[in-house]
């Protein structure tokens, strides 16, 4: 075991960094909305331009076909130069260019990869539903085939960017009688189509992020069918022979940076007693337990990436990741909202207007979207322990 | 860059595994008189180099590295292996520190043992760990680690709750010191030591509750086919992965002279630390009964577990951390 970086990798992270800094823009990202959407879109063209796009896409699709290693030093790069993310266009970028990479037709590739790779097209995801959360597949979005075309009626949930994106990885049922798995096919949905009603939810931060759909016979032709008829949850889990382990890099960075200021906060901020928030010593623990988890979150990645590089094949440690990190930065932020006492209680409805009172409650996206922590749990003991299972 | 064992550092793990398996496994501690290091072991781990692993060869040692010896340490906490194994390793540092070869030769060929005084803030007699009649004594104070002579006969014994793990006091009046080095290095390496073998317990009571729920039934199936038995399973195997991925990077910047290794190291002990702890305690609740017995390893783990927390750390090394920079 080692942490020497090869003189290929090492020329590419001068590479990345000479090119960020000279591109990222001077501009922040606009508050979630419409405006945001147009800045990610922006940024994606520029990487297409630099020649930095589709870091984890193969080369032969456009992209970098970057290893786990590159992708750490990439996005280890992107934070030291306070670079954009995708944001708005991960979907596109990270769930249904590789899906159609995986699974598309040639027609479709080359219909719509590399316009995701300029940045020209904002995709959004319809697979959740009301009834269907962690129990994906009991999903009942149903699609009926009217000659040339699949007629779609149903519900979807939680649908980040659905006014912005152009096109929806949309999962449905095709074949009525089926149950669960079986029987489901997944469809490019075009979102002008004609009977989709967007929805938007508003959260508990007081924010419209993410939507809920509802198909009143809207029609999809059939070439928008990606894979098989039938074959859509194949098709779904078809992503996760793209990773390598590095989907949580760019969150386990900027712990390292937000751990530090908490810390920092602590050595300002006055408690009820008096002292200072550092001079608790309940704080304090806590606080250097925190530091110790967010230096740990390096090393868990970097053996994450390491074990599927020598798999070759995508595993279950992904699930370790996610759950830990989530978790750790649940505690953070529930230490933060702690630390500044009763400023806990001034939020408005907007993150600017409290950014730690904000990243509390955000700490619940992380921990119940992409996989509940209880999910993680099950996975990690069905697949890693092989603990017998009740059902 | 990665964290997985090559060959060689693979080839150091089994050879480490096969030997403790065969003579100092876990289940030897419910024998009252296989507390500690007896003598023939000492000697016998001696001849696997053990003692000077991180000694360069000029001075009497193996020349290999933390990692190696992060290595060989996780296997000996993942059967409970002697913690005077550690403190032998510590004095032989302190005597190649001193240049003092004939004590370098003498530790490192496993010839006489060494009692551990433990950094501590209390004043009066010094809590030592290890044989009563152990020749030496390594202990701290300021920022010295002083490599001493124990007066024959000067080491009170007092029983301890981990009973594989003699204590005693001793004056220090009774310890003639005839090396020393500065604490900060050694209880670094002290502190990784403690992490590796923190990691190795950790690992060992997850595995061990695992396989007791692939076969205790209750209410008609498996224990492990019910969620309040598998989550916390996944919650111990993600301390124990976390705490041995830190520990890996911990060793492997310490071995590389990285600015952060201290922190890292910190984190280490840290992680490894609460992994030992927590997944010790987490394995007697879903035993049930049976593990609250003596006659069961489980409360073994437990035990040693708040032996090796105590031991180079937990506030101390907390503090420390809040301080330390760490580049983002």
């Amino acid at each position: 075991m080692n942490l020497d970086i090869s003189d290929e990798d090492q020329q590419f992270r001068l590479r990345a960094r000479d090119w960020l800094h000279a591109n990222v823009p001077s501009e922040p990202r606009p508050k979630e909305g419409a405006d945001a959407a147009a800045y990610d879109q922006a940024w994606q063209r520029k990487l297409f331009e630099g020649e930095f796009a589709g870091i984890h896409w193969p080369k032969e699709f456009g992209g970098l076909g970057l290893t786990g290693v590159q992708q750490i030093i990439w996005f280890e790069e992107v934070a030291k130069a306070k670079a954009p993310h995708p944001g708005a266009m991960s979907i596109a970028l990270n769930h249904a260019g590789p899906t159609l990479i995986v699974r598309g037709s040639e027609q479709q590739k080359s219909e719509y990869l590399p316009s995701i790779l300029r940045g020209d097209t904002l995709w959004c995801q319809g697979f959740s539903e009301p009834e269907a959360g962690s129990d994906l597949a009991a999903l009942r979005t149903r699609a009926q085939l009217d000659g040339d075309h699949f007629v779609v009626n149903g519900q979807k949930m939680w649908t980040s960017n659905a006014h912005h994106a152009r096109f929806q990885e949309l999962l449905v049922r095709t074949d009525p009688d089926s149950k669960r798995h079986r029987g489901l096919t997944w469809l490019i949905c075009d979102m002008s189509t004609p009977g989709i009603e967007i929805k938007p939810i508003k959260n508990m931060m007081g924010e419209r992020h993410v939507n809920a759909l509802f198909y009143d016979n809207v029609r999809i032709p059939v070439k928008n069918v990606v894979g098989e008829v039938g074959q859509g949850w194949s098709v779904a889990m078809s992503t996760l022979s793209f990773e390598r382990g590095t989907y949580f890099v760019p969150e386990q960075i900027s712990m390292l940076q937000k751990v530090e200021e908490v810390i920092a906060m602590a050595r300002r901020i006055r408690m009820e007693d008096g002292k200072l928030a550092i001079e608790n010593d309940s704080i304090a623990r806590r606080l250097a337990q925190m530091k110790a988890r967010t230096l740990s979150l390096q090393a868990l990645t970097l053996s994450t990436v390491g074990s599927l590089a020598a798999k070759a094949q995508p595993g279950p440690e992904g699930s370790i990741v996610k759950l830990y990190l989530t978790t750790t930065y649940q505690e953070l932020a529930r230490l933060a909202a702690e630390i500044i006492n009763w400023n806990f209680l001034d939020y408005a409805d907007d993150r600017s207007s409290n950014r730690w009172t904000y990243e509390f409650m955000w700490s619940w996206v992380l921990t119940i979207a992409g996989g509940t922590s209880e999910i993680q749990r099950e996975i990690i003991a069905d697949k890693i322990l092989e603990l017998p299972r009740a059902r | 860059m990665d964290l997985i064992p090559n060959s060689d550092e693979q080839s150091v793990i089994d050879a480490a595994a096969s030997f403790l398996s065969a003579t100092l496994p876990a289940n030897r501690l419910h024998q009252p008189e296989a507390a500690g290091l007896l003598p023939e072991q000492r000697r016998a781990i001696a001849e696997l180099g053990w003692f000077g692993l991180t000694i360069p060869e000029d001075q009497g040692g193996h020349g290999m590295s933390v990692v190696e010896e992060v290595l060989v340490m996780r296997e000996l906490g993942r059967r409970l292996g002697p913690l005077e194994v550690m403190s032998q390793c510590l004095a032989v540092r302190v005597a190649a520190h001193g240049r003092d070869r004939a004590k370098v030769e003498e530790l490192v060929n496993g010839e006489s043992g060494v009692l551990l005084a433990p950094p501590a803030v209390t004043k009066g007699p010094l809590r030592v760990f290890g044989s009563a009649n152990s020749k030496y004594v390594l202990s701290f104070g300021g920022n010295e680690a002083n490599l001493g002579v124990v007066a024959s006969g000067s080491v009170t014994p007092i029983p301890s709750l981990d009973k594989s793990v003699p204590m005693g006091f001793l004056e220090t009046g009774a310890i003639h010191v005839i090396g020393c080095m500065p604490a900060t290095a050694l209880v670094c390496d002290a502190r990784l030591m403690c992490a590796a073998m923190q990691v190795g317990l950790a690992e060992s009571v997850t595995s061990m509750v695992v396989e007791y729920a692939k076969i205790r039934e209750t209410f008609g199936r498996a224990i492990g086919s019910y969620q309040a038995v598998r989550h916390p399973c996944a919650d111990m195997h993600v301390r124990a992965e976390v705490a041995r991925a830190q520990l890996f990077l911990a060793a492997l910047t310490l071995r590389d002279c990285r600015g952060d290794a201290s922190a890292q190291v910190n984190a280490a002990k840290v992680l490894a630390d609460e992994a030992a702890v927590e997944n010790s305690h987490t394995n007697i609740q879903l035993h049930g009964g049976i593990a609250t017995t003596d006659e069961h390893d489980a409360h073994l783990f437990m035990k040693r577990a708040h032996v090796q927390r105590l031991l180079f750390g937990h506030l101390n090394v907390l503090k420390e951390l809040l301080d330390q920079p760490v580049s983002a």
